[in-house]
């Protein structure tokens, strides 16, 4: 009952759409075949909730006034039609047998209640002459059940073909001099006589069981009975009775469906890949699939019957599994029901393996019975394991080779600077009286030393942008500009450059190293300019947008800024936008230009330093550009 | 005697004899004959400040009127050195020059930190060597008053 209310909440959309589909424009409604679903749905729930006959009631009259074109036939259709969706749905979502067949029979009792009211309502009387509808026969063809009509005697005026078919009445033969009578056993007749007639003159209704007998074979069949009053709609007089009856062997099609619903579990159970569990309310596996099979290494057989605690998921590995599994059992509830959790499992042949474990709780013949989907993730955990492993290495070994490029050129420094102060020394002591050549030697290697002293300078500068302890603040962009700029102020003079420096930012950053990446960044702007042109140097920010951005509050936890430096010196080829920024690259000789070919790599480091990019555009003989985007707090 | 031909005694904790020896011909060739003591390590160093084991004596090792302070040395460090010297070394009163290879930002700071008075890195040139002694020279012993001199 509870599922067939829900489904007519949740899934009214649906339930409408394939009505609409079945029906197919094939009844003349004035208002669409949608709409006149969700009036039915509508009446059914208001049936329900009021527990009266009146919503139904209501909405035949109202039917019969607005449809008056629409026959009953056509109404007892479509109510099929309204059947056939529902049930569809329910044989699809209800999977316990128990309540499914609850919602199948609450559905047969709501529909049955608006084909009574419908045909009470419209049906038309004639005085005390019962005359029913000509239409009416053909509602035999609308329905699989035993539908009579009688007069208030008891004789029978009309049966449809089904009922025809259930007590083995040919077509052909006239039903008009049969009484109600001889269609019952005695003894259910009784009942009828004195109970149900009793009951329907006094309500208007009975339901209960009774027992047909077939007039050919004499064969005995149980049926669920309703008797309901005709009235006339002018006088509201009881003008007859109409009779239903439903034979057990509609049950045949349902277990034919349920049967089907268990074939599909059972296949769905087989043909998954990871293992699926059940176990009973003793706390016992009940289920066991192949797939559980080949995981754990046993069979089914032995496993079967016993704690899930003994075979396959081990108290000692997990402490108060088996209480949580009794609880969740006896309460239905817990903290890892419908979670998933990792669990230790162990297979037949002892090994223990990682687990993700997903759980359901679902009845069975009312006792609670645990589902468990089980997947075996060592294979996952093992290469999560390498990951991890692989990175911590990589780590590891990118931290030594920075401290050991630290170490190297702090200790590389060392002989070097003897060699330059002692070279020195021996050149002002015995210059004099050295010959031109030998002399020349001397100051060759001076300046190969003292380039080494610059190479190594830098390079540990280089390994200081990342081995430097991170200590992030608010920097002014603005600011730092004007301080670079200050600082290179004769550079600037001598080389006659504009500096453009637009709207800055203040981001979190770590103040040396971002004013060491516009120094260098100006620098190079600066070196690498044109002699034919005066160098202008323009140097730009702005917000980048955030795609999430929520409206009236800036988040800027993702917020990103872009730079610009850009020149117009003599700039680069393309294909060489990479290289710049390797260490000790260079695309120059160094007497055109001076350096080492480690500022741009400094500038790379410290962007990636800040979970920023840099990227550099260049054209031959035009300029460069030099792109940096930056968190603005960088995480 | 005047100030100017005054000796004084500078103490040199370094490790490298090379730069031990640069700054002993250098003064020579400048005319300079100060007191110059070589150690190679922070223990002799504070072992020396504080007048203990071979440094009792105070006739045999002088009190120093400067120091000049390596920071990579092995045994004791001058890091090390600087935070004795702070935490004990109130009473001694003697002025330290760090003169070392580092240029770090890290290093400068610390130094700082630990109350050096003045932070030098080792020049690279003879030429540079000569003009740093003659300003140390100059400033210390000739424009300020050393808490040493009575």
């Amino acid at each position: 009952m509870d599922n067939l209310l829900e489904l007519f909440r949740t899934r009214r959309a649906e339930i409408c759409d394939a009505f609409s589909r079945r029906i197919s424009g094939s009844l003349p409604l004035k208002q669409g075949p949608g709409r006149f679903c969700e009036d039915m749905i509508d009446v059914i729930l208001a049936c329900h909730e009021r527990d009266s006959r009146s919503p139904a009631q209501a909405w035949a009259r109202k039917l019969a006034h607005k449809e008056s074109e629409l026959s009953l036939e056509q109404i007892f259709a479509s109510l099929k039609c309204l059947e056939r969706s529902v049930r569809f749905h329910l044989l699809r979502e209800v999977v316990q047998k128990k309540s499914l067949l609850a919602a199948l029979a609450a559905l047969d009792d709501f529909l049955d209640l608006l084909r009574t009211s419908c045909a009470s309502v419209i049906s038309k009387f004639d005085g005390s002459a019962v005359r029913f509808p000509i239409e009416l026969g053909a509602i035999g063809t609308a329905s699989d059940d035993f539908i009579g009509l009688a007069d208030l005697q008891g004789t029978i005026l009309y049966l449809n073909e089904a009922g025809r078919k259930m007590v083995g009445l040919p077509l052909s033969e006239n039903i008009e001099p049969k009484s109600l009578h001889s269609f019952y056993t005695d003894k259910s007749w009784q009942e009828i006589h004195d109970v149900a007639l009793a009951a329907v003159r006094e309500h208007g209704n009975w339901e209960g069981h009774s027992r047909l007998k077939h007039f050919q074979t004499g064969e005995e069949i149980d049926v669920s009975t309703k008797v309901f009053v005709v009235k006339s709609p002018q006088t509201q007089l009881h003008t007859g009775l109409a009779v239903f009856h439903r034979s057990g062997g509609d049950s045949k099609v349902l277990e034919g469906a349920l049967a089907e619903v268990e074939a599909r579990k059972k296949t769905i159970l087989e043909s998954s890949l990871d293992p699926i569990i059940t176990i009973d309310h003793n706390g016992l596996v009940s289920e066991f699939n192949r797939a559980a099979e080949l995981v754990f290494g046993h069979p089914r057989e032995t496993v079967l019957g016993k704690p899930p605690s003994e075979v396959l998921f081990p108290p000692a590995k997990i402490a108060g599994y088996q209480n949580r599994i009794d609880r969740y059992l006896e309460a239905g509830e817990g903290s890892m029901l419908g979670k998933r959790t990792e669990v230790t499992a162990i297979r037949a042949n002892g090994e223990s393996f990682p687990a993700e474990v997903a759980m359901s709780i679902s009845q069975q013949s009312g006792s609670p019975v645990l589902t468990f989907f089980v997947r075996d993730i060592s294979l996952q955990k093992q290469a999560e394991e390498e990951q991890i492993r692989y990175s911590a290495e990589l780590e590891r070994s990118n931290k030594e080779l920075e401290r050991f490029a630290y170490v190297a050129s702090h200790d590389l420094q060392e002989p070097l600077r003897k060699i330059l102060t002692f070279g020195d020394r021996l050149e002002i002591s015995c210059g004099e009286s050295l010959e031109e050549r030998d002399k020349e030697c001397l100051s060759r290697m001076q300046n190969a030393a003292k380039r080494m002293h610059v190479l190594i300078n830098d390079l540990l500068l280089l390994s200081r942008v990342t081995t430097k302890e991170k200590m992030f603040e608010r920097v002014d962009l603005a600011k730092v500009v004007k301080e670079v700029v200050s600082d290179l102020e004769v550079k600037i003079e001598q080389t006659g450059a504009r500096v453009e420096v637009g709207k800055m930012p203040i981001i979190m950053a770590d103040a040396v190293q971002i004013r060491q990446l516009f120094q260098n960044l100006m620098v190079n702007a600066l070196k690498f300019r044109r002699e034919e042109v005066l160098p202008v140097v323009k140097i730009s920010a702005r917000f980048l947008k955030i795609p999430t951005q929520r409206v009236g509050r800036r988040s800027n936890a993702d917020e990103k800024c872009r730079i610009l430096v850009e020149d117009n010196g003599i700039g680069f080829d393309e294909k060489y936008k990479e290289r710049i920024f390797t260490i000790f690259q260079r695309l120059h000789t160094r007497d055109v230009y001076e350096g080492t070919g480690v500022g741009l790599a400094i500038c790379r480091k410290i962007v990636e330093r800040h979970n920023g990019t840099i990227v550099a555009h260049g054209e031959l003989g035009k300029g460069a550009t030099f792109e940096i985007v930056l968190p603005v707090i960088p995480k | 005697m005047s100030d100017t031909e005054k000796c004084f005694t500078i103490v040199m904790a370094d490790d490298d004899p090379d730069d031990c020896q640069l700054l002993a011909d250098v003064m020579s060739e400048s005319g300079m004959s100060h007191n110059l003591r070589f150690l190679p390590d922070g223990e002799e160093l504070t072992d020396y400040l504080w007048m203990r084991g071979r440094y009792t004596d105070e006739k045999l090792a002088p009190r120093p009127d400067l120091v000049l302070l390596d920071l990579n040395m092995p045994k004791l460090d001058g890091r090390e050195v600087l935070r004795q010297l702070k935490d004990d070394g109130f009473e001694l009163r003697v002025p330290i020059v760090v003169l070392t290879t580092s240029s770090s930002k890290d290093d400068i700071s610390f130094c700082y930190d630990m109350g050096v008075s003045a932070f030098i890195t080792k020049p690279v040139t003879f030429r540079a060597w000569a003009e740093l002694v003659k300003v140390l020279n100059e400033y210390w012993f000739k424009l300020i008053k050393l808490p040493s001199v009575d």
